[in-house]
């Protein structure tokens, strides 16, 4: 039962964060391991600052 | 069987939008409810999705979920992601709506509910949905370009550079409106500064939190930042009661603008992650449990609307702002019917993100239709007021005076009962010294909001703190606009710069940040500045500009949907693009000539400057304005006002003959079809 809450708020919260756009990690590291092996993999820190840059400075963000 | 009971339902669907429409419309005398409102707009929502969005799916794109989109060819991990339909949506909600569709349809409000009400509800259905829609297909059939990039592309370099240049001139002036709007709400409000002040040190909170204290946690520093404005909003409270603090607090427009545009020159200046970002998660909460609170709100109330269907107003001699019904009311309300802006996130991030084709229905057509829903609620906010009231808030002091007194007889003479003891009980309900002449539509939104929230949670006594939750929220989504807009102004201009001097393009050298920082803030910052000092209330000048330059960014979007339809081969079906680009041109052109040309002075920029100078000649000075040095400025404000607006219109006329010429080529056959759609590239494992 506990498990079972804790996945769901697990799945709720990713699921805000995703609506907030905030960048996910996990899902950046399955995806270069598995399509990009080999590849320099950014820094969970480096990766965060990264695409929050790129979103705030770009027109077409953020809407009247 | 199955196919009959879906006949009747739909039927069913379509006659109460139909009869709600037709008791909206014939209502004469008895205000009508709320409820009606609602429901005309939810049936024309659900028919319109149901039929019309589906036939630009199937008919116009052929919509094909074994198409494989950008995200999945083009799968990074960052920017080209597939990801789950809902979250997208709600993704591109968060970015399309802002406080557009709030403020908009409440000023809209002089001309009573029923005009606003049409276009808002049609308009979406046939415009600003269909806006959205094709230009997000059209940019997943395209890796996800940009507008702009479609716009050189499909049409031409004039037509592309033409956009840039439009995109900019827009920003400018949208964050000057809005800022305005903060600056209207919070002028004399200690309650309102400092609870709006204290949200910048919340943001920085937060931006620590995640930061160094717990790094990436945003949930856990969103729930404490919430926290934290709630404590805000009763500090607000605390100061405003304190006689000592208060004064300390009660500001004038000039100092409050002078203060936004300094904190937008630092959050562009500022790393993102400490001001920036959190500002802006805070904001979607906000947002997003406010539209929910309303939407709960009204439907648990069913207020009946106060606001006339139409007023004596239509004629243009309105107090909120110049202009007819025609074409001041599809100006003045833009986003919640059609906004341009929407083409540059339809064009942005959203495609990047889509799984599946098919996707683009419920995001791109769906999301806009629930924008349009808020702005629906914002227009039954502002009706449940009495007109009486509406207008004292709503109307610059040059109309109605500056006391209760003399704010009820305008209004009466207006043909509306207003007691001025009743605006001094309200203004005393909601914590404020005075709610006249509050322009600007978020006071008397804030009003009606608390009017409604109060009626279902805490009676009269928590009007008040109703209020002050409503103009914190207001007030904060503004501001993330206004900073977020500011940072990306700066972007822009050191791109379109760099032309010019290499060195200031570099993005993360600090002298070429600063001065790029600065030349936008003061860009706006003029504007603002020119309607704060505005005897007419700003408002008034500013509001329509910026009606106009949004929608010839949506001209420009519809021009690059027909010219994509054209070439695809569905010449017969351009129409569906056709029909909205040319409302909106007539539309925008008729208000970009009225505004400059009219003979009006409350309408015309070139008249209104004539009339100064006509009273200047005579050694008086204009009504409300102090000195020489004043009038004059005012002078030149309304030139450089009437050069916006002819800049607007010019780019309106570049970009329609660009786009009619280049579809008369194609479809003559006197040039071949050159289109950047990605060919088809069946479904294989991408790599």
């Amino acid at each position: 039962m506990i498990n079972y809450l804790t996945s769901m708020f697990n799945r709720a919260a990713s699921m805000v964060r995703a609506v907030l756009g905030v960048p996910d990690y996990e899902r950046y590291l399955g995806h270069m391991r598995s399509a990009h092996p080999g590849d320099r993999i950014m820094t969970e820190t480096e990766f965060r600052h990264t695409r929050m840059n790129d979103r705030y400075n770009k027109a077409g963000s953020k809407c009247c | 069987m199955r196919r009959l009971l879906t006949i009747l339902i739909w039927s069913f669907v379509s006659a109460a939008g139909a009869a709600s429409f037709a008791w909206l419309g014939l209502s004469r005398g008895e205000p009508v409810n709320a409820a009606w409102l609602l429901v005309a707009a939810l049936c024309t929502y659900a028919v319109s999705y149901r039929f019309y969005s589906k036939f630009i799916a199937s008919r116009i794109f052929a919509l094909d979920p074994a198409r494989p989109t950008p995200a999945v060819r083009l799968n990074d991990g960052r920017d080209f992601m597939p990801t789950n339909r809902w979250i997208v949506f709600g993704h591109h909600f968060a970015a399309i709506a802002g406080p557009g569709p709030l403020v908009g349809p409440t000023l809209a409000a002089q001309f009573g509910f029923l005009p606003g009400a049409i276009w808002i509800i049609v308009g979406v259905a046939l415009g600003g949905a269909v806006q959205d829609f094709v230009i997000l297909c059209a940019s997943v059939r395209r890796d996800g370009k940009s507008l702009g990039q479609m716009a050189k592309e499909e049409i031409g370099p004039i037509a592309g550079f033409t956009a840039l240049v439009a995109v900019l001139g827009i920003m400018i002036i949208l964050i000057a409106v809005l800022a305005l709007v903060v600056v209207n709400a919070l002028k004399a409000s200690p309650w309102g500064v400092v609870t709006i002040g204290l949200t910048i040190p919340t943001a920085l909170i937060m931006g620590v939190y995640m930061r160094w204290i717990r790094p990436h946690h945003v949930l856990e520093a969103s729930a404490i930042g919430l926290v934290l404005l709630l404590v805000a909003l009763f500090a607000g409270r605390w100061v405003a009661s304190n006689p000592s603090l208060a004064p300390a607090f009660t500001l004038t427009g000039k100092t409050l603008a002078m203060l936004i545009m300094a904190y937008s020159f630092f959050a562009s200046v500022l790393p993102v992650w400490l001001l920036l970002a959190p500002r802006d998660y805070l904001s979607a909460f906000v947002k997003i449990g406010v539209v929910l609170a309303l939407a709960l709100g009204i439907v648990i109330v069913l207020p009946p609307l106060q606001m006339p269907a139409l007023t004596q107003f239509t004629d243009g001699t309105g107090p909120v702002f110049a202009g007819k019904v025609f074409p001041f009311a599809f100006i003045t309300i833009a986003c919640g019917a059609i906004s341009g802006f929407h083409s540059l996130i339809a064009s942005g991030t959203t495609p990047k993100l889509l799984t599946n084709e098919a996707d683009a229905r419920p995001v791109g057509y769906g999301a806009m239709l629930t924008e349009s829903l808020v702005a629906v609620m914002a227009l039954i906010a502002a009706c449940v007021l009495t007109p009486g009231v509406y207008f004292a808030i709503n109307a610059p002091a040059s109309a109605i005076g500056t006391t209760a007194a003399s704010a009820a007889a305008a209004v009466q003479h207006w043909g509306f009962t207003l007691d001025p003891a009743q605006m001094q009980i309200l203004a005393r309900d909601v914590g404020e010294k005075s709610l006249l002449s509050r322009t600007g539509g978020a006071p008397s939104l804030a009003v009606g909001m608390a009017h409604i929230f109060s009626r279902v949670l805490g009676g009269s006594t928590a009007m008040a703190l109703w209020y002050h939750f409503a103009i914190m929220f207001e007030a904060l989504f503004i501001l993330t606009t206004v900073d977020a807009g500011t940072r990306v102004g700066r972007f822009m201009l050191q791109d379109l710069l760099k032309h010019v001097w290499a060195p200031i393009g570099r993005v993360s050298w600090y002298p070429a940040v600063v001065m790029a920082s600065g030349l936008v803030v003061s860009m706006w910052g003029y504007f603002l500045y020119q309607g704060v000092m505005d005897p007419l209330g700003g408002i008034n000048s500013l509001w329509p500009l910026f009606g106009i330059s949004n929608q010839l960014l949506a001209a420009v979007a519809l021009c690059v949907g027909t010219t994509v339809i054209i070439k695809m081969g569905k010449a017969r079906y351009a129409w569906v693009t056709i029909l909205p680009l040319a409302w909106l041109a007539t539309v925008t052109l008729t208000a970009g000539w009225e505004k400059i040309f009219s003979a009006d002075p409350r309408l015309g920029f070139l008249s209104h400057a004539r009339t100064l100078a006509e009273t200047l000649a005579t050694g008086a000075l204009p009504n409300g304005v102090q000195t020489l040095a004043d009038a004059k400025r005012l002078i030149l404000n309304d030139h450089i006002d009437a050069a916006v607006a002819a800049f607007f219109l010019i780019s309106v006329v570049v970009i329609l003959v660009a786009s009619v010429h280049e579809w008369f080529s194609v479809l003559s056959g006197r040039k071949a079809v050159i289109t950047s759609e990605t060919p088809f590239v069946p479904a294989t494992r991408a790599a």
